[in-house]
């Protein structure tokens, strides 16, 4: 009976905004901005007061909404931490109204916030994070570096892989089922530090959206969740910026205008100094030299070639190495291991009229990573990389048309060249004369095309279904070809809550093999073959949200059940160092060292949990307070003797408070408390010697079922405070951070040791090892 | 001003704090039961009488003294080992030898003859544990070693060897072959307590310099490499005058095993996801694989290189 009514219901709702298009209609559109700055506002929500009439701004600002001809209508835009502004237009045509509003940092609890908001009960979409810069901003990281992934790590959902670690594992998802984009690029390692810190400067950040399920049509490509990270677009007034020391890294930034509110540029960049520092002291000490550094640099050119064309060209390169030189007699030896990300995009937008946005993108991204020996000697040079890497070249283009009220359709077509080179093995040795190169090489074009309606039914609910068409080829042999289809829909319970439910299928076609699953460097990205074909999940999801106004207060409960299947992992014993071959002029013969393939197995894995969130963005106080509850199985054929397990990250409990209050406008407080379930490990059971053949007896020990372990619980508690100062125009911050208040021993891993020598006093000893105690940070930085 | 010192002072009480090195806890644990299973390992050659290794795994009791246990202490020695012969279907008796610690065909009895391609059944039973059972099938040996060729160049105290020899493939399937090398001669031994070394002795043996894996596809040949740098304190190689590759065509389980024992450390937790050894026993754990060996030998040469230094 209650489908009948919903049924019903949204039949008279369409028949309502049927009958409301056969009126004459005009269309208001335009781009809201920041007051003085003129970047543009992701998410901006555009409303008619009293109505049930609205729209969010696109990836770039821009908003169109088609209403009916009246004398004189008022029309709302609001942004969290922005002043709301009404402006009333007479709608006797076609109206262009572009929009500043003011930033009001010092007085954000007289910030009015309004119920229109994405993350609200008044947004179609499930399963959505997001979380303003500023508060981003003032969480207490590690180390004093801001870092937006373990951010996200704190919302529910979403945990984090270990201590300390930025890898991110949504709802039973591994690391590689992440699409992170960065201004429309894929990031293929979004990490510095061996996984400890992303690669994201936040100063250079303007908005991030985190999607767990209910993906929107225009998403596509991995089974578990959409980071959608948008670049500033740089001042359009004036010269600005923004320098920061800590004591990882130091970082400046610098933007302003070219062409004054037609040009504009953003240039960003950080470098570690811990290798500076050392090298001194190693030098003085005739040590070893080691040394690791990571630097990264962001730029973003934005031009505004006239009201309707804009173009923007915006890149990332970053590089981490960890090394060691060393030099005996007349021998010089260095071992090493870097890796580096580099994307590139430009992008034009086109207002092709008032309710038809297009833009077209140009994407480059490149992954690599290189671990080196080199031996120089006067009658040798030997020397040994091997490499892996993966680079994309991308076309995409992006349609937005609003053809009635109350619909969004959108449409596109996604190309991307995948060049892999899962393994290169480069040999010089000038003393046997060899010196050769082995490598695999494969090409996939991985495309798509995908349309999605969002629906505003009156004041019943909104609703957005879509369907994306993808298609995968290996060198134009192999193709794969699925249709997703992908719908998400959201009934208003009342004016403050609505109940929410999503479907959504995914592809992916690309693997990621990982011995460690924490987002190490050395990860190879693999594509689907015709032996590993694409991995697949089906995910349901139901919520409901409900809006406390008094309190600018958010509550919502979320349920899903996730199913993946061919999901890959490593063999046991298989690592990303299997290339067996000898170097030597024969290599090209042994092809069968390089089949990665062959270390790999298939499985499935099903997910599901409940999330609970209450969020509070804005006010002296703001914050969130998140529980999930959550199952996670993995079932492979070739391990655990086929039986099902937990994966390593299966959490059954994970509870994160964050706080931040704004005690006085120069006085900020944070503090953030985290609980979660143990990691599941597999430790040994038992122990016992076997021959080696040819090198006696071995002791080995047996781990029984795979992760049958549970790791102690990890709990950590992080204060922060923050003093600004004003002074000549500038902004003058310092932050103190302590990281592990309470110096919980948190486990990193567990490792067994056998203490005592003689009769009756040996004693196996399983070691927890922890490795951040409490932790305390400073840092400065200074706005212009 | 005041307040700012206040904060300062704490900050640096904490980063005094927290320069401590890795915090490490003794966790005690209760594992969940295991039931104990037979760990059996045979490695069956025609060149090699039978040798079957019965072993006991017992469960790891953490963080409470144990006695200590040597290598003989897991050994199982009132097994009942049986060996079959499929294409005869002859059984053998196998009995424990204590000096060896290990299940052989008893002396004076009739002794199965182990044959290429041959298959053959291994079961053993003990109080206590299940029953294991295992299936092995021999290679055939179908390859060839040639061109065998060695040399050793010194420069001050640095010697530097790379030995090679072209390893044929002669099977119509893909084979796995273990290679190890040898270096024969004469080497000094020294005493090493004092500032300078002091020979002691010099006496004839063998030193172990490398191993490796080869797979080898049908009908083809890889050429084997093997080379190590070694410096003279480690060793006086000037005196090795021969160098000898033991080369094993084996069963591809022989090799996971083995590579599974090196790569079984606790250790690995920290990296990635530690795994119990391989093993092809049914109702326990080993292995129970075939091996065909040959050995060739080669003459080292002897080149010096003048740096000029």
């Amino acid at each position: 009976m209650a489908y009948r009514n919903t049924l019903l219901a949204l039949l008279v709702g369409i028949l309502l905004a049927a009958t409301t298009s056969a009126q004459q209609r005009y269309t208001v559109s335009g781009t809201v901005m920041e007051a003085g700055s003129r970047e543009t506002l992701i998410g901006a929500t555009v409303t008619v007061p009293g109505k049930a009439v609205g729209v969010a701004t696109n990836g770039y600002g821009f908003y169109t909404l088609a209403l009916p001809a009246a004398d004189s209508v008022v029309l709302e835009f609001s942004y969290v931490g922005y002043a709301t502004q009404r402006h009333t237009v007479a709608l006797r045509g076609n109206v262009v109204l572009n929009v500043e509003l003011e930033l009001d940092m010092m007085q954000i609890d007289e910030i009015e916030v309004v119920a229109e908001s994405k993350t609200s009960s008044r947004s179609t979409q499930t399963s959505v994070v997001e979380l303003p810069i500023k508060q981003l901003k003032a969480i207490p990281m590690l180390l004093g570096e801001k870092d937006l992934l373990r951010a996200f790590q704190l919302m529910p959902g979403v945990q984090s892989g270990g201590e300390g670690t930025s890898g991110l594992y949504v709802r039973g998802g591994g690391p590689d089922q992440n699409l992170i984009i960065l201004d429309d690029a894929p990031v293929y390692n979004a990490f510095h530090l061996f996984g400890f810190m992303s690669l994201f400067n936040g100063d250079a950040i303007k908005n991030v959206e985190l999607i767990k399920g209910g993906f929107p049509a225009r998403y596509g490509g991995r089974l578990s969740s959409v980071m959608d990270i948008a670049m500033r677009d740089g001042r359009k007034d004036s010269i600005g910026g923004e320098a920061g020391i800590g004591l990882l890294s130091s970082r400046l930034m610098l933007e302003g205008p070219i062409v004054k509110d037609k040009v504009s540029f953003i240039v960003s960049g950080r470098r570690s100094y811990i290798d500076l520092l050392m090298r001194p002291i190693l030098k003085m000490m005739d040590e070893t030299q080691v040394g690791y550094y990571f630097y990264d640099l962001t730029a973003k050119l934005n031009w505004e070639i006239d009201k309707r064309n804009k173009l923007y060209v915006s890149g990332y390169f970053g590089r981490d190495k960890f090394y060691m030189y060393d030099k005996y007699s007349h021998t010089e030896e260095s071992v090493g291991l870097f890796w580096d990300n580099a994307t590139a995009t430009v992008r034009w937008n086109r207002i092709m009229s008032e309710r038809l946005f297009a833009n077209l993108s140009a994407i480059f991204s490149n992954y690599r990573f290189d671990v080196y020996l080199d031996e120089t000697s006067p009658f040798n040079h030997f020397r040994i990389d091997y490499m892996s890497g993966i680079r994309d070249y991308g076309l995409k283009y992006d349609l937005t048309w609003s053809p009635l009220t109350g619909h969004t359709l959108r449409m596109g077509a996604l190309a991307t060249l995948h060049e892999f080179r899962p393994q290169v093995v480069v040999g010089i040795d000038t003393e046997a004369g060899l010196n050769s190169r082995k490598e695999q090489i494969y090409r996939t074009l991985e495309t798509a095309l995908y349309a999605e309606d969002e629906v505003r039914l009156a004041n019943i609910g909104l609703a957005n279904a879509g369907l994306r068409l993808s298609l995968h080829s290996v060198g134009l042999k192999h193709m794969q070809m699925h249709l997703e289809p992908r719908a998400s829909v959201s009934v208003f319970v009342s004016d403050k809550s609505s109940v929410k439910a999503s479907f959504a299928t995914m592809n992916q076609y690309i693997h990621l093999l990982s011995n460690t699953g924490v987002g190490m460097p050395t990860d190879l990205w693999v594509p689907a073959t015709e032996n590993l074909p694409a991995q697949r999940s089906w995910q349901v999801a139901m919520g409901y949200t409900y809006d406390l106004k008094p309190w600018h207060t958010t509550l919502s409960a979320e349920g899903y059940y996730k199913r993946s299947k061919r999901i890959i992992t490593y063999l046991p014993g298989a690592s990303f160092l299997d290339v067996n071959e000898t170097l030597d002029g024969n290599i090209s013969s042994n092809a069968s060292g390089m089949d990665w393939e062959s270390n790999v197995t298939t499985g499935s894995g099903h997910a599901f949990g409940v999330e609970l969130l209450a969020h509070r963005k804005s006010g002296r106080l703001s914050g969130w307070v998140g529980y999930t509850l959550s199952w996670n199985r993995h079932r492979f054929a070739a391990i655990n003797n086929g039986k099902p397990f937990y994966p390593k990250y299966d959490r059954r409990h994970d509870i994160s408070i964050v706080a931040t209050f704004e005690a006085t406008k120069r006085l900020t407080f944070t503090a953030t408390w985290v609980y979660g379930t143990g990691n599941a490990v597999s430790i040994a059971v038992a122990e016992y010697p076997t021959p080696h053949h040819g090198w006696g007896m071995e002791t080995v020990y047996c781990y029984g079922e795979r992760n049958h372990y549970r790791m102690a619980p990890y709990h950590r508690l992080d204060l922060g405070l923050q003093r600004r100062k004003y002074k000549r125009k500038t902004l003058r911050t310092w932050e103190f951070g302590v990281y592990n208040a309470y110096s919980r021993r948190n486990p990193y891993f567990y490792t067994m040791r056998r203490d005592g020598i003689g009769p009756n006093t040996e004693v196996n000893k399983l070691m927890q090892v922890s490795i951040f105690p409490i932790l305390p940070s400073v840092s400065w930085s200074i706005k212009f | 001003m005041k307040r700012f010192r206040f904060i300062l002072i704490i900050f640096t009480s904490l980063l005094a704090v927290s320069c401590e090195n890795l915090m490490v806890e003794v966790k005690d644990v209760n594992l969940p039961h295991m039931d104990p299973v037979l760990n059996v390992v045979c490695f069956l050659s025609p060149d090699e009488p039978i040798e079957v290794h019965v072993i006991g795994v017992e469960p790891i009791i953490y963080n409470r003294a144990t006695k200590v246990k040597y290598n003989s202490d897991y050994f199982v020695t009132n097994a009942q080992v049986r060996f079959g012969c499929v294409a005869t279907g002859q059984q053998f008796d196998l009995v424990y030898v204590d000096s060896l610690g290990v299940y052989v065909c008893p002396d004076g009895q009739p002794k199965p003859s182990i044959e290429q391609g041959g298959e053959y059944t291994l079961r053993v039973e003990a109080e206590g544990y299940p029953t294991a059972t295992a299936m092995a099938v021999m290679p055939q040996a179908d390859f060839a070693c040639s061109n065998i060729e060695g040399d050793v160049q010194k420069i001050e105290n640095e010697y530097r060897g790379h030995f090679r020899f072209n390893l044929e493939n002669s099977s119509s399937s893909e084979q796995v072959f273990r290679v190890i090398s040898h270096l024969h001669g004469l080497y000094e031994r020294y005493d090493y307590s004092g500032y300078d070394g002091i020979k002691v002795d010099t006496v004839v043996g063998y030193s172990l310099f490398m191993e490796s894996y080869e797979t080898v596809q049908p009908c083809s040949s890889v050429v084997v490499l093997h080379k190590n740098i070694q410096h003279i304190q480690w060793s006086t190689c000037q005196y090795f005058d021969s160098v000898s590759f033991e080369v094993m065509l084996v069963d591809p389980d022989y090799q996971k095993y083995h590579e599974s024992i090196i790569a079984n450390a606790p250790d690995l937790l920290i990296l990635g996801q530690p795994d119990g050894v391989y093993s092809n026993i049914n109702g326990g754990l080993g292995i129970f694989v075939g091996y065909i060996r040959r050995q060739v030998t080669s003459p080292i040469n002897y080149t010096s290189y003048d740096s000029g230094v």
